[in-house]
C-alpha cells in the first residue's frame, strides 16, 4: 500500500501515542524525579537539585556499578566461551540433517519461562539440593558445599544459563554466513586449522560476537531476578539496588540510579556500534 | 572434505556438556516433582501429590488465568500496533525511517528495573489505579517493539516487484495490500506474536512494579512461591508449564517446517480457543462476584479460614502478599491500591495514619471485638483503636539448629559468632536488623542519635560477611533444609518448622528484643470496605481464630480462642520469656524524619560487600 | 615415474562422492616452467582433479607428487602448491597488503623480507600503490590480479588455477590471458589451469590434458590435441569436427585402408593402432573445400552431397551437406572473392579434403 503521507501517519500514530504515553513520558518523569528530593515517608517533594546524582557518585554506589559490571562481563565471557564453539560446530560441522534440530535445542530454553529456569538452578545448587546430595553420595566431597547458592557463583551460573541463546544464535548466524571457500583459500596459502580459525573465522565473526555481547552484556548488567534470587538478597547489584530504592520509598534517588544505568548501558552501546563500523567495512 | 576435517572429539564432547548444561537442571527439576518428599533432593518413591496440590492450587490457578488474559490482550493490541507501525515506516522516508528505528529500539534497550521503576512513578503521578489496566499498558508498551522490528524486517526482505505486477494485473492498492502484502507478512506477524506472548506471559520485573490488588500473573505469584519456600509443588508446577511450553514449541515448529496443515489448524484454534475461554470465561463468571483483595505477611493466614469465609459469604478473597512494613509501604504509597485488607506492625500503622493511608474501622460493625485481651488495645500508636485492631502479636527472636550448633543460644551477639559464618540469615527488614544491633550495643531499637545509629550500621556491616541471606519470608525453610543454621527470626514461623523437624529451637535474647502487633487496616482507597469490616469481624471469632492459630502459628491476642489451642501453642514460648527479657523488649515506634538516616544506613549495609 | 623434474605428478587418481565417479584412475604429470591446461566441460572433474593436487580433497585410490615427493597424505597448508580460485575469494576483512601478506605471515619472515615481498608481489601484477584498498573496492581484474599476487608471493612449485577468468568480460579475460601469460614466463614456475574455454586453453598453454567424466581423454600440445584429436570427445570438444563412421577393409605399415561414405581411401595412422571391423574418423569443416565440379586430382578425398543449409556467420560461411546417410560441416573463412558464396540450399557439390586431413579416433 504505497499509501499517502497522510495514511502513513495515520498507520503510525496509534503506536507512536502508546509508546510516547506510556513508555517516553514515563522515562521523562523518572529524569526529572531524579533531580528532585525525597519526602521522610517517601513521596517526592518537587525541589530541585543534584543531591542525588552526588549521593550516586559515592564509592558506595560506584562499588555497585563496578559490582554489576563485572558481573555482566563474566557472564557475557562465559556466554561467548560456551557458545563460540557450539555454534561453530552447528554452523559449520554438523549433518545438515541435524544442523536444524540442534540449533532448536539450543534456543529451546528461551521459549520456557526465566523464573523457572533460575528456581532450577535454586532447586540444584540448594545446600540440600542436587548437587551436593550427588556429590555426597559420589564422595566427592565430605560435607555440602555452601557457596553455591546465594553466591556470585549461583548469580553467574543463572545468568549464563539464562542468557545462553542470546548469544549462541548470533554467533550461528555469522558462522553460518562465513564462505567456506575462504577457508580453503586459507588453508591453500599455508594457514593450519588454528590460524584459519584466528586469521579468517574469528574476525569474519566479529559482528556476530559484537552483536552477541550487546545481546547478553544489556540484560546481564540491568538483571533483578537471578541476583535477588540467586544471591540471596546480600548481594547488591544495580537492579536490585534501584527496587530496594523502591522499596524505602525513595523514589528520586532510584530514578537517579537509573537514569545512570541508561547513560553508562548506552555508552557502552556506542562503543559496540563504533568498533563494529571500524571492523566491519564491507 | 579434506578442509573440512573430522570434527575434533573435544568439539564433541563441548557440545554435549552445553546441551546437558541447559537441559539437566530442568530435567532433574521434572523428576524431582514425582519425589515424595517435601524438601530433600535425595529420592524417596514416587507420588503424584505435588501435581494434586498444583491442580488444586486455586490462587495459582487464578494467576494462571490472569496471566492468559493480560498475555492475550497484550498480544492483540500490541500485534495489531507494532503491525501498522512497521507498514508506515517501511514505506515512509529514509531520513525518518532511523528515527523511528531508535524510537523503537529503546523499550528493548532499556533494562526492565528502569521501565517497571519509571511506568509506577507515573501511574502514581497521574492517579492511576494499579490493576490489570496498568499491567495490560506497561507490557503492550514494551511488547510494540517487538513486533515492529520483526515485521520490518521481514518487509524489508519481500520482493516490491510482487505488489508492482499485482497492481499490473489490475488490483487497486487496497485490494494489493489485503491479497498480496498481508499474506507475504502472515508468518511474521505470527511469529511476533508468539514472541509477544512468550515475553508477556513470563514478564516478572515490570509486572511486580504496575500490579495492583487482583491483578497477580502466574510469575508473581510462583516468585513468592520460591521465595516463601521450596516445594516440589512449584517443581510440579514448572514441569506443567514447562511441558505446556514445549508442546506449543513443537506445534509451531511442525507448522513453520511441513505448512500449516488442516490438522494443525484445528488444533491451533481448539488450543488457542481453550485458553481463551479459561481466560476470559471467568470474567463473564466472576462479574457477579465481589472479590476482597487482602494484603498480608507471607505465611499469615491460614488457607482453610480464608476458604470458610468466601463459602460461608460468597465473596471470593484474593491473597496477595509482602515481606516488610516498607514494602507495604511503598506498594500503597506507589500508586492507586484496591486492596481492602491490610496487615501493617505497630509503627507502621502510625505511618500509615499520618500518612493518611487508611480509613477509620467502624467498631459497631465488629462484635467479635469483645474477645481481643484489653492489654492488647489502645496501644500508643493508635490510642482509640480508631484505624486497627490487633491481629497477631508476637516477638523477633533467634531461631537455630540445635543438632548444629551445640554451644547455647541466648544472645544478639551469637549472630555475630564467626563460629556460623555463612549459617547465618537476618531478616530482610531495616527495623529488624537494625533492632538486633541497637540492642546488643544497649540502646533503645527507637533510637534516633545518629551517633547510636552509625555504631550500630558498624556493627552490621562487620557482620555482613558472616551472612548467608537476608530474608523475611524463607529463613524457616532455610533452617529446615540445613541452608542456614541460625537466624534472626519472628516467633510463628519457628514454632511451626519446629513440628517438622524438633531441633529447631526458638529463644528471645537477653538483651530484649521487638514485640510485635500486627494489625487489621483498612486502607483508604479500599474498594469494598464492607466486605473488609465483614472479614475483619470473621477473623475475630474464637473458633476462627482458633484454626487460624493452629495453622499460622503465630499468637492472637484473643482470648476466647486460646482454650482451643494446639498443646504446642499452649506452651508457646512468648509465655514463657523471662520478665527481665520482656522489660528490655520494645514496640517498634515511627522515627520521623530519622528514617531517611535509617535508609541510608540500611542502603550501605545491603551494598556492602 | 614420479621424477625429480615433474613439478607435478598424479597417478592413477581416482576420487568418488558416494556412487557418483569424479574422477576415475587420472594419471598427469606437469614438468617444471610448463604451463598446462586442464580443459573440460563442466562436471568433468576438472576442478576436482585441481584440488586434490592442492590437498583440499583426499582421493580414494592414487597417489599425488610434488616435485618428485608423495603430498597425498600431506595436509593442504603444508604443500608447495598455491591456488588462484575461482571467483578469487580475496579475504573480505584484509585489505589488498594484508591479503597478499597473508601467506607470508604464516612464516617467521621479518616485517621487512614480508614488505619486501608483497611490494614485489604487486609490482609484478601490476598494482603497486594498491596495498591500502580493500577487496570490495577493486574490480573484478584488480581482484584477479591480487589472488595471483597471493599465491605467486608464495614461490610456489606451481601455480593452480581454477577458472581465473571466467567471471571476467570478454574483453578484460583477453587482457588476462596475455597478462597471464606473461607471468609464468616471468616467475617461471608451473602453471595448471583449469577451463572449460578451449580458446583460453590453446592461447595460453604448453599442453592441454582433455578431461571429461573423469577421465582423461587427451594431453599433448594444443596443435597435437586440435589436429590429431583422439576421441570422439576431444576432436568435438576442441574445435568443431565431423565425425563419421568408416570400415577398415585393411590396415598395414602405418596405413590404413578405409570404407568412407562408398570410397575406399587410404589413410595414414601416425603411430595410431587401430582394431576390429570398424572406425570413428573426424574432418575438420574447415580443411573441406565445396567445388560446384569434381576436381582432377587424384590426392584428394572428394564427395558428392546436396546442400541443406546455409549459415552467413560474417566471419565465415557454414553449411550443412547431407553426403549418403552423413551431414557434413563445412566451414569457409569470408575472404573476397570466394567461390563458394554463390552455393545455395539444394545445390549439389563436392567436396574435397586431403588424405592428411582425415584423423581416425581410437575408440
Amino acid at each position: 500500500m504505497r499509501g499517502t503521507s497522510a495514511n502513513r501517519w495515520l498507520l503510525l500514530a496509534p503506536s507512536l501515542l502508546w509508546m510516547l504515553l506510556f513508555f517516553f513520558l514515563p522515562l521523562g518523569l523518572i529524569v526529572v524525579m531524579s533531580f528532585a528530593e525525597r519526602g521522610p515517608y517517601g513521596g517526592v517533594r518537587w525541589t530541585f537539585g543534584l543531591w542525588n546524582y552526588r549521593q550516586a557518585m559515592d564509592p558506595l554506589y560506584l562499588w555497585v556499578y563496578g559490582r554489576s559490571f563485572a558481573l555482566a562481563a563474566v557472564t557475557t565471557a562465559l556466554c561467548l566461551g560456551i557458545s563460540y564453539p557450539v555454534a561453530y560446530y552447528i554452523a559449520l560441522r554438523a549433518d545438515p540433517k541435524w544442523k536444524n534440530l540442534l540449533l532448536v535445542l539450543s534456543i529451546l530454553p528461551f521459549w520456557t519461562s526465566f523464573l523457572l529456569r533460575t528456581y532450577a538452578w535454586i532447586f540444584m545448587l540448594r545446600v540440600e539440593g542436587f548437587v551436593n546430595t550427588m556429590l555426597l553420595a559420589l564422595g566427592v566431597i565430605e560435607r555440602p558445599i555452601s557457596w553455591l547458592l546465594y553466591s556470585d557463583f549461583a548469580i553467574v551460573i543463572g545468568q549464563v544459563y539464562g542468557e545462553l541463546p542470546f548469544m549462541i544464535l548470533p554467533l550461528y548466524v555469522a558462522l553460518e554466513r562465513v564462505d567456506v571457500r575462504l577457508m580453503e583459500a586459507a588453508m591453500d596459502l599455508g594457514a593450519n586449522r588454528r590460524q584459519v580459525f584466528w586469521r579468517i573465522v574469528l574476525p569474519l565473526t566479529r559482528p556476530g560476537i559484537i552483536t552477541g555481547i550487546v545481546l547478553v552484556f544489556i540484560p546481564s548488567f540491568g538483571a533483578f531476578i537471578t541476583p535477588d534470587l540467586l544471591g540471596g538478597a546480600k548481594s547488591a547489584v544495580i537492579g536490585t539496588v534501584i527496587q530496594n530504592q523502591f522499596v524505602q520509598r525513595n523514589q528520586p534517588m532510584g530514578s537517579a540510579l537509573s537514569v545512570l544505568l541508561i547513560l553508562v548501558m548506552f555508552a557502552l552501546l556506542l562503543i559496540a556500534s563504533r568498533v563494529t563500523r571500524q571492523r566491519g567495512r564491507r | 572434505m579434506s578442509a573440512h576435517p573430522r570434527t575434533s572429539p573435544a568439539l564433541v564432547v563441548w557440545m554435549g556438556a552445553t546441551y546437558l548444561f541447559l537441559y539437566a537442571p530442568v530435567f532433574v527439576l521434572a523428576v524431582f516433582s514425582f519425589n515424595d518428599s517435601r524438601l530433600l533432593a535425595v529420592w524417596r518413591g514416587f507420588t503424584w501429590a505435588w501435581y494434586e496440590a498444583a491442580l488444586s492450587n486455586h490462587p495459582m490457578l487464578e494467576a494462571l488465568r490472569t496471566s492468559l488474559l493480560v498475555a492475550a490482550l497484550t498480544t492483540l493490541i500490541a500485534t495489531m500496533l507494532g503491525t501498522s507501525a512497521a507498514l508506515a515506516v517501511q514505506r515512509g522516508h529514509g531520513r525518518l525511517r532511523s528515527l523511528w528505528d531508535a524510537l523503537f529500539l529503546l523499550p528493548i534497550l532499556v533494562p526492565e528495573i528502569v521501565v517497571g521503576f519509571a511506568s509506577v512513578a507515573f501511574f502514581g503521578w497521574i492517579g492511576l489505579r494499579l490493576g490489570l489496566l496498568t499491567v495490560l499498558i506497561a507490557h503492550v508498551a514494551f511488547s510494540v517493539s517487538y513486533v515492529f522490528f520483526v515485521v520490518r524486517a521481514r518487509l524489508a526482505t519481500l520482493d516490491p516487484r510482487l505488489e508492482e505486477a499485482a497492481m499490473d494485473l489490475g488490483a487497486d492498492p487496497w485490494r494489493v495490500f489485503w491479497k498480496v502484502t498481508v499474506p507475504l507478512l502472515v508468518p511474521a506477524i505470527a511469529a511476533s506474536a508468539l514472541l509477544v506472548f512468550t515475553l508477556s506471559l513470563d514478564d516478572y520485573v515490570i509486572t511486580s512494579f504496575v500490579a495492583g490488588a487482583g491483578t497477580t500473573t502466574l510469575p508473581l505469584r510462583i516468585y513468592s512461591m520460591i521465595k516463601t519456600g521450596i516445594t516440589p509443588e512449584v517443581n510440579a508446577i514448572s514441569t506443567l508449564l514447562l511441558l505446556a511450553t514445549l508442546a506449543l514449541m513443537a506445534l509451531a515448529f511442525r507448522i513453520e517446517q511441513r505448512g500449516m496443515t488442516r490438522t494443525h489448524l484445528v488444533l491451533a484454534g481448539l488450543i488457542l480457543l481453550g485458553l481463551v475461554g479459561f481466560a476470559f470465561g471467568d470474567i463473564a463468571m466472576r462479574r457477579p462476584r465481589a472479590t476482597l483483595n487482602v494484603l498480608i505477611w507471607s505465611n499469615y493466614i491460614s488457607p482453610r479460614v480464608v476458604r470458610a469465609f468466601e463459602e460461608k459469604t460468597g465473596v471470593s478473597v484474593n491473597i496477595e502478599t509482602y515481606d516488610s512494613n516498607e514494602a507495604l509501604l511503598a506498594k500503597l504509597q506507589a500508586g492507586v491500591v484496591a486492596y481492602d485488607l491490610i496487615v501493617p506492625s505497630d509503627y507502621m500503622v502510625r505511618i500509615l495514619i499520618r500518612e493518611d493511608l487508611l480509613q477509620p474501622l467502624d467498631l459497631t460493625r465488629l462484635p467479635n471485638l469483645q474477645h481481643l485481651d484489653p492489654s492488647a488495645l489502645r496501644l500508643p500508636f493508635d490510642p482509640t483503636n480508631t484505624y486497627s485492631l490487633p491481629y497477631t502479636r508476637g516477638v523477633t527472636g533467634i531461631g537455630y539448629r540445635t543438632d548444629k550448633i551445640a554451644s547455647p543460644i541466648g544472645s544478639w551477639a551469637d549472630l555475630w559468632d564467626t563460629r556460623w559464618r555463612g549459617r547465618i540469615v537476618m531478616l530482610d527488614d531495616m527495623r529488624e536488623v537494625f533492632g538486633a544491633a541497637l540492642k546488643l550495643l544497649g540502646y533503645s531499637l527507637n533510637s534516633t542519635d545518629p551517633e547510636q545509629l552509625r555504631q550500630a550500621r558498624d556493627l552490621l556491616l562487620r557482620q555482613k560477611p558472616l551472612v548467608r541471606a537476608y530474608d523475611s519470608a524463607n529463613f524457616d525453610q532455610l533452617l529446615l533444609s540445613g541452608e542456614a543454621w541460625i537466624a534472626q527470626a519472628w516467633d510463628g514461623q519457628i514454632i511451626k518448622a519446629r513440628r517438622e523437624n524438633p531441633h529447631i529451637e526458638f529463644v528471645v535474647p537477653r538483651e530484649g528484643t521487638t514485640l510485635v502487633v500486627d494489625n487489621l487496616c483498612i486502607p483508604r482507597s479500599a474498594e469494598h470496605p464492607d466486605l473488609a469490616h465483614d472479614f475483619i469481624n470473621f477473623l475475630l471469632d474464637p473458633a476462627v481464630a482458633a484454626e487460624n492459630m493452629n495453622d499460622i502459628m503465630y499468637l492472637m491476642p484473643n482470648r476466647s480462642a486460646w482454650p482451643r489451642l494446639r498443646p504446642e501453642l499452649q506452651r508457646h514460648p512468648i509465655f514463657s520469656i523471662p520478665p527481665e527479657r520482656l522489660r528490655r523488649s520494645e514496640y517498634l515506634q515511627d522515627l520521623g524524619p530519622t528514617t531517611v538516616l535509617y535508609d541510608r544506613y540500611w542502603t550501605e549495609v545491603k551494598l556492602a560487600r | 615415474m614420479a621424477t625429480a623434474t615433474s613439478a607435478i605428478c598424479v597417478k592413477s587418481v581416482t576420487k568418488r562422492y558416494g556412487a557418483v565417479t569424479a574422477l576415475e584412475a587420472v594419471s598427469l604429470e606437469v614438468e617444471r616452467g610448463e604451463f598446462l591446461t586442464l580443459l573440460g566441460p563442466s562436471g568433468s572433474g576438472k576442478t576436482t582433479l585441481l584440488r586434490v593436487i592442492a590437498g583440499l580433497e583426499q582421493p580414494d585410490e592414487g597417489r599425488v607428487y610434488l616435485g618428485g615427493e608423495d603430498v597425498t597424505d600431506v595436509p593442504p597448508y603444508r604443500r608447495r602448491v598455491h591456488t588462484v580460485f575461482q571467483q578469487y575469494v580475496l579475504f573480505p576483512h584484509l585489505n589488498v597488503y594484508r591479503n597478499v601478506a597473508f601467506g607470508l605471515e604464516q612464516k617467521r619472515l621479518s616485517r621487512r623480507e614480508i614488505e619486501r615481498r608483497v611490494a614485489a608481489a604487486l609490482e609484478l601484477v601490476r598494482l603497486s600503490g594498491y596495498e591500502r584498498r580493500w577487496p570490495h573496492e577493486l574490480s573484478g581484474g584488480e581482484q584477479q590480479r591480487v589472488a595471483l599476487a597471493r599465491a605467486l608471493v608464495l614461490e610456489p612449485e606451481a601455480l593452480l588455477l581454477d577458472e581465473p577468468l571466467a567471471a571476467l568480460d570478454l574483453q578484460l579475460r583477453k587482457e588476462m590471458q596475455r597478462e597471464l601469460k606473461r607471468l609464468q614466463r616471468e616467475v617461471g614456475i608451473s602453471f595448471l589451469l583449469v577451463t572449460h574455454d578451449q580458446e583460453e586453453a590453446m592461447a595460453l598453454s604448453d599442453r592441454i590434458a582433455v578431461i571429461a567424466d573423469g577421465r582423461l581423454q587427451q594431453i599433448g600440445t594444443p596443435r597435437e590435441v586440435y589436429e590429431r584429436p583422439e576421441t570422439a570427445f576431444v576432436a568435438t570438444f576442441l574445435g568443431a569436427a565431423n565425425v563419421l563412421e568408416a570400415e577398415i577393409l585393411q590396415h598395414e605399415n602405418g596405413d590404413a585402408l578405409l570404407g568412407l561414405c562408398g570410397r575406399t581411401v587410404r589413410v595414414p595412422l601416425n603411430g595410431r593402432r587401430i582394431e576390429g571391423s570398424r572406425a570413428q574418423v573426424a574432418i575438420r569443416p574447415e580443411k573441406i573445400a565445396l567445388r560446384a565440379r569434381p576436381l582432377r586430382r587424384t590426392d584428394l578425398v572428394q564427395l558428392e552431397g546436396v546442400i541443406e543449409e546455409c549459415l552467413y556467420l560474417g566471419e565465415a560461411m557454414h553449411w550443412r551437406v547431407r553426403v549418403g546417410e552423413h551431414c557434413v560441416t563445412v566451414t569457409e573463412p569470408n575472404r573476397p572473392g570466394s567461390k563458394a558464396e554463390a552455393f545455395r540450399d539444394g545445390q549439389r557439390v563436392f567436396l574435397c579434403w586431403t588424405r592428411e586431413s582425415i584423423v581416425v579416433l581410437s575408440r
